[in-house]
């Protein structure tokens, strides 16, 4: 139930990050969450070769409308240079740097929000993989860890 | 401080979730293990002693527990008009068994970045987090799946 003044979309994204769907995704080194200022939810997802990539998700009207992702850099806050996005595997499909850039730097998938709206056909061509208001945050990050399974990110290291 | 613990069983997708468990509460308070059946954490195949207490089971972090009637599951995995056979401790989760099944099929990173585990028929994935026991129903040690490839909106 919720509580006088309290948005009920944080209500109901606060009931869904301690859901066993999403603390399992935790307890198996998937994700976990940096911050959660509402109405955005900043979390880092395990890329294939174990590094973590951070996703600034605008979530309000969760769950009725989509989260709307972007990479970003969790150390300095800001927006991940695209020079930092997520290479190899399916992960240049989905982060492109022909379309993402152009649209809020939003993944190219029919989880988010930017995707869903500028492709009005994916909710009903790809049911499978579009956000509904059924869905939760927990599907939103299901649907990113699955395109950087075969990824890997810049490192500080790397560069050096 | 009270703690969330997650139950998981045999052929019940999804948990029984405690929310507000006091850390001195013991495991037995919270699942039902009936006869032939043994309880483990999600991911580790040794069975945990109910008789421990939340907080010495899980420390300061949410508990996920699975009982479970099986000691192993026999799976057999379709893909592609090929089958792989594998022998799994029920609570290793699904990201492991289908990293198992690709090795099995020796299939390369390129073919495997899109599959994904389906039970037959189904058109909604395995959750990857999921012990893969709560897949198996009681009265049996047998699972069988389909390796499929996700299919990618593009235009």
């Amino acid at each position: 139930m919720s509580q006088p003044g309290v948005d009920p979309g944080l209500a109901r994204i606060e009931g869904d990050l301690a859901s066993s769907e999403f603390e399992s995704g935790v307890s198996a080194g998937l994700w976990r969450v940096a911050s959660l200022r509402w109405p955005v939810l900043v979390v880092a997802i395990t890329a294939g070769d174990g590094n973590k990539l951070g996703m600034r998700l605008v979530v309000d009207r969760y769950p009725g409308a989509a989260p709307a992702g972007q990479p970003w850099d969790l150390e300095r806050d800001v927006p991940l240079p695209t020079s930092r996005w997520p290479t190899g595997g399916s992960a240049p499909q989905v982060f492109r740097l022909d379309w993402s850039v152009q649209n809020a730097n939003a993944p190219y998938m029919a989880c988010d929000r930017t995707g869903l709206a500028t492709h009005s056909h994916w909710a009903t061509d790809h049911p499978g993989r579009a956000w509904h208001p059924a869905r939760t945050i927990t599907f939103y990050l299901l649907e990113i860890s699955h395109e950087l399974r075969g990824a890997t990110l810049w490192q500080v290291e790397a560069a050096a | 401080m009270a703690m969330r613990v997650h139950v998981y069983s045999g052929g019940s997708q999804g948990a029984l979730t405690h929310p507000d468990v006091p850390p001195a509460t013991r495991l037995r308070e919270l699942v039902t293990v009936e006869v032939d059946e043994l309880v483990y954490r999600v991911g580790d195949e040794t069975e945990v002693d109910i008789k421990l207490t939340i907080v010495e089971l899980c420390g300061n972090e949410p508990g996920h527990v699975l009982v479970h009637h099986c000691r192993e599951v026999a799976i057999t995995v379709s893909y592609a008009g090929t089958i792989a056979e594998l022998h799994v401790h029920p609570a290793r989760h699904v990201k492991q068994v289908q990293a198992m099944a690709i090795a099995a099929l020796a299939l390369d990173a390129g073919s495997s970045a899109d599959l994904i585990l389906r039970l037959p028929g189904s058109t909604e994935e395995l959750t990857v987090t999921s012990p893969v026991g709560t897949y198996v129903p009681k009265g049996t040690c047998a699972l069988t799946l389909d390796l499929v490839h996700l299919v990618r909106p593009q235009g």
